[in-house]
Parts: C-alpha cells; sequence; structure tokens
C-alpha cells in the first residue's frame, strides 16, 4: 500500500480522499477507509511526503494536500525497482 | 446533511481527540479537522453519517492507528533501542515476528549477561568459573562444582571474549528491531 501512495503522490499533490479513490480505482486495492490517513500521517512524520491545507477557491471546503519530499520521491523510485526485481523473478518462476 | 455536525458527528470526534492524546495539539486539532472533512465530503456523496463512522471504526481504535503509526515513526527515528523494543513489544501479542525478535533479543541478552558476569566472578574463584566444555561435548559457562571431567576453555581470555559477546549481542539486538519495526510497519497497511 506504501509503494502504490507514493506512486500516486508522484503524478502530483493529492488530498485524502481523492487518494483513498484512486488507489481502490487505479491500483485496485481494496483499502479500508480508516487505514489512509493514519498511513499519510506515519509517512509526513517519516519525512517521506508533506502537506498543508489549501482553500478551495471556489468556496469549497479546506482540503489537505500531501505531497511527496526528496527523501519520498528517492524511497519511491527504491520500492518501484525493488516491485520490479520481485515481480520479474516471481514471473520468470510462474513461466517455468 | 448541514455544514453544522450534529450531536453523533461531535461524540465521534469528541472521542477521537480523547483518544489522540498521546499526540500533540497540533497533530491532534489537523487529524480531527481532516477527519471531520472527509466524514462531510462522504455524506455529500451520499453515503449517511452511520456508514461513513461504521467505515472509519470507532474512534478509540481510529485514534489508536495514528498512535500507533506515531509510535513507529518516532521509534524508528530515534533508533533508541529502548523505545524499538517497547514498541515491538506492544506489538507482541497480535505479530508473530515481534514475538521472534523479542526471544532473539532475549536470548542474545542472556547469552552476553551470562559471559559478562562469568567473567566478573572468574578471578575470585578461576578453578571453577569459566567457558567448559564437557567429556560429552557440550558447552557451559559460569560455574562448575567438580571441573574434572570438563576443560576450561579461555582462561583470561574470557574479559576480551566478554566485551566481544556484549559487542555482538548489542549490535545484532539493535538489526533485529529494527528491521522487526520497519517489518511490521509495512506489514500493517497490506
Amino acid at each position: 500500500m506504501e509503494i502504490a501512495l507514493l506512486h500516486l503522490l508522484g503524478d502530483g499533490p493529492e488530498y485524502g480522499l481523492e487518494i483513498l479513490e484512486r488507489m481502490r480505482r487505479d491500483a485496485g486495492l481494496n483499502v479500508a477507509e480508516g487505514t489512509i490517513y493514519p498511513l499519510l500521517h506515519r509517512l509526513e512524520k517519516g519525512g517521506s511526503i508533506k502537506s498543508e491545507w489549501r482553500v478551495d477557491p471556489a468556496g469549497g471546503r479546506p482540503r489537505r494536500y500531501y505531497a511527496l519530499t526528496k527523501l519520498g520521491t528517492d524511497e519511491r523510485q527504491a520500492l518501484v525497482a525493488e516491485w520490479h526485481r520481485i515481480s520479474a523473478a516471481m514471473n520468470a518462476f510462474l513461466r517455468e | 446533511m448541514d455544514e453544522k455536525p450534529d450531536a453523533v458527528l461531535k461524540t465521534y470526534l469528541r472521542q477521537l481527540r480523547w483518544g489522540l492524546a498521546p499526540q500533540s495539539a497540533g497533530d491532534r486539532d489537523d487529524i480531527v479537522e481532516e477527519t471531520r472533512l472527509h466524514i462531510l465530503a462522504r455524506i455529500e456523496q451520499g453515503q449517511t453519517l452511520q456508514a461513513v463512522l461504521a467505515s472509519l471504526g470507532p474512534a478509540e481504535v481510529y485514534a489508536s492507528r495514528f498512535n500507533d503509526e506515531m509510535e513507529i515513526t518516532g521509534a524508528l527515528g530515534s533508533e533508541k533501542p529502548v523505545a524499538v523494543l517497547f514498541a515491538i513489544l506492544r506489538r507482541a501479542h497480535r505479530s508473530l515476528t515481534a514475538v521472534a525478535a523479542v526471544a532473539s533479543v532475549l536470548a542474545l541478552s542472556v547469552c552476553a549477561l551470562a559471559f559478562v558476569v562469568t567473567a566478573g566472578l572468574k578471578p575470585f574463584d578461576p578453578e571453577h568459573i569459566g567457558l567448559w566444555l564437557s567429556s560429552h561435548g557440550s558447552l557451559l559457562v559460569g560455574s562448575i562444582s567438580n571441573p574434572t571431567d570438563h576443560r576450561e576453555l579461555l582462561g583470561g581470555w574470557i574479559y576480551p571474549v566478554a566485551a566481544i559477546m556484549v559487542t555482538i549481542a548489542w549490535l545484532l539486538g539493535r538489526l533485529v528491531m529494527l528491521w522487526t519495526l520497519r517489518k511490521i510497519a509495512r506489514k500493517s497497511h497490506v
């Protein structure tokens, strides 16, 4: 789930509800409603992501947007590379 | 639903705030406000308040998820062995990895302690205290009453060996604990 979240934020800053929806819709993950914000807060405390409150200029409610930091970008690259390595090895194994 | 939260939502958010007591005031405010806005957005999408609250889980359980995550982050960030060990111990009842890590650290500590105590007592009774190899091939560190069928292996080398054992136990135990907590942190969202 962490790798999907970091990868998703690689596209640009997003707020919690949209992150949750995209992880379900785009990544096909069955993410429980109550797990996404604790994970976001942990990653922020760990320095992988940062957040800021933005007020909707159209008069909507404020939203807290999350974005990757330099550390998070590096972690994302490392996790994606590791994922490709493992999936390639598993694919080769299953083809045998 | 009106912008003004109703009594059920207010109660949920109040319980969430209580549950977040270990967090700083700023973090509490951010989490509660973000949760409130999330719930209101879901209601605008057509969900009922009860359904949204049910999907988040009871307020105290939801709060404990934040507290768990923050504890793990704090322990990993500080890398203080005591903080890491306590974070693992608190998860030992629901993680086999945590149990295995605690058992490993305990075994390493006992082993190192046995060498330290043996080295400390060696000068007082060098004939009976040391690292012994029995005639059956088993090793024993400590004191034996009848050394005739045992061979003492280290002599004065017990002191540097004890120091090495403490160093190995410290480094290996620390590595095991950090690896375990990182593994628990990643698994908590799978």
